[in-house]
């Protein structure tokens, strides 16, 4: 059965691009604008699991600091690996996005190999 | 000092000294009392009231001169517009709030669409590659999967056709030892038939010995009665063994003539078999023939399927610009409707240029928004995906 993915950007182009990267690859994609959008989807699963997220920093409603505090937060996702990926480069940034609970920390533009290797080394088993 | 600037756009009605009231009654003061004193005295003390006179006048004919005939250019010290600043930024609030929403508007709407076509044309990028992919082709990376599982139909058409043929020729050459087999047991017939022709002649001298040794017994008399007997019975044996001979004769005859018919037939086919396996495998060669030239056009259009995946690919990979441009404008247009805000607020202080910089230039998170005219640098290296960075923590 597909692992599923949970993908957290406000732009809807760079959603399909991951989209199409991750579902290549043969994993299942949920995809959401905000953080809010995203804690949403994730309350609505109804113990479907999801195995990893992926997710922009700088996005309107609820950034992604905020997100990933807010997911580890709760029980049922608190283990689920955190990727994001974003065009922020600065240590601070990647320093708050580490205390936050992220796994790992991707530049925009990315490349497509290199997220898959990522994901592929901190999916849920 | 203000410059001199001709004023021509300001209606004649409108023009006037431009010298404040209090200035204005001063004057008057003053020359009022010039004047009383001129009156007033004589001699020297009447030359300096009247001296004091002529140059207060002369000093506010030419102030009004001036203030009617100069108007400040804007670009240069202001201090001449000071009395029409309020009017002017009045204006420019008014221009501002009229002007901004419409500016942040159309950048919403610049960045609104191309997310719109950018996500559409990676929508489509993303369905032709699925379709390449699901069409065997797997690109150029390095992780297309190796060479040993390549299918190659002449590879499959030579292991499953050249044992064909060679089984054909292996059925052929048993044949031809078959023929062989046949043609000598035609010989053999043969050399028997010869010699069941040695049997009849040697039962027809037996005949011949067994006639003339009767005749020697009827000479013999009495005594040659047994002789007589024994003759007969050697000429009915030689009689006997005469017509075997003679049947064995006719039957290797037939035996001969089945066998050579037989060869014939087996000379023939064997003949038409080798003709059938030599165009058999001359069809099987042109077979194998085709099968390599559309091994190689499907080679060649395998490698140019994975180029084409590769190339779509790098097409979608290249639409996440839009997502930076974006960025950019989200921001801009923030600040738009900060400016517009600030314009619209008579009571807060404005911001200076360094501080609007400074909180502009905290929400920029890329080193293209850095950059700016008046401090454009070198252009910092542009972020590729090539070179794209992933940290583990």
């Amino acid at each position: 059965m597909a692992k599923t993915i949970l993908i957290v950007d406000d732009s809807s182009s760079l959603r399909t691009v991951v989209n199409i990267s991750l579902t290549g690859a043969g994993y299942d994609v949920i995809e959401a604008g905000n953080g809010q959008e995203a804690l949403d989807k994730l309350a609505r699963l109804a113990g479907k699991k999801v195995h990893l997220i992926v997710s922009d920093v700088n996005m309107p409603i609820m950034g992604g600091i905020e997100f990933v505090t807010k997911v580890k937060q709760n029980p049922a996702f608190r283990f689920t690996p955190i990727v994001m990926l974003t065009t922020e480069g600065q240590d601070a940034a990647k320093e708050k996005g580490r205390a936050a609970g992220a796994k790992a920390w991707i530049m925009k533009p990315f490349n497509p190999s290199q997220m898959l290797n990522a994901v592929s080394k901190l999916i849920l088993p | 000092m203000a410059a001199f600037v001709p004023d021509t756009a300001t209606p004649v009605a409108s023009r006037g000294p431009r010298i404040a009231w209090p200035a204005w009654l001063l004057s008057c003061a003053t020359i009022a009392c010039a004047s009383l004193a001129f009156f007033a005295t004589a001699g020297a003390p009447r030359i300096v009231a009247f001296g004091l006179t002529v140059f207060l006048v002369a000093a506010l004919g030419l102030q009004a001169m001036r203030a009617t005939t100069i108007r400040p250019d804007p670009s240069g010290d202001d201090s001449f517009a000071a009395g029409d600043g309020d009017g002017r930024l009045d204006r420019i609030t008014r221009l501002l709030s009229g002007v901004l929403p419409v500016w942040h508007f159309q950048v919403e709407a610049i960045r609104s669409q191309t997310e719109e076509a950018v996500t559409g044309l990676a929508m489509s990028f993303g369905a032709i590659n699925a379709r390449f992919g699901a069409a065997g082709f797997q690109g150029t990376s390095a992780n297309a999967g190796n060479d040993a599982n390549k299918f190659s139909l002449l590879t499959l058409c030579e292991r499953e056709l050249q044992p064909v043929v060679a089984s054909m020729m292996t059925i052929l050459d048993s044949k031809a030892a078959l023929v062989a087999s046949v043609s000598d047991l035609a010989g053999a017939t043969h050399e028997m038939r010869d010699m069941a022709g040695d049997v009849g002649r040697i039962a027809a001298h037996t005949n011949i010995l067994a006639i003339n040794a009767a005749i020697a017994a009827a000479h013999a008399g009495e005594a040659g009665r047994s002789f007589a007997v024994i003759a007969a019975e050697i000429r009915s044996l030689s009689q006997t063994s005469a017509d075997a001979a003679h049947r064995i004769a006719d039957r290797m005859s037939q035996v001969e003539r089945r066998m050579q018919a037989t060869l014939e037939t087996a000379e023939r086919t064997s003949l038409d078999d080798k003709q059938a396996v030599t165009l058999s495998g001359n069809v099987i060669e042109d077979v194998l023939g085709h099968v390599r030239e559309l091994g190689h056009d499907a080679e060649r259009m395998r490698t140019q399927g994975n180029e084409i995946k590769s190339d779509t690919e790098q097409l979608l990979m290249s639409l996440q610009f839009q997502d930076r441009v974006s960025q950019m404008g989200v921001v801009l247009g923030d600040n738009m409707r900060k400016l517009q805000a600030v314009a619209e607020d008579d009571v807060a202080a404005v911001p200076g240029h360094d501080q609007w910089q400074a909180e502009l230039g905290a929400r920029y998170t890329m080193d293209d928004q850095r950059r700016s005219p008046d401090r454009p640098g070198k252009a910092p290296e542009t972020q590729s995906a090539d070179n794209a960075e992933v940290v583990f923590f």
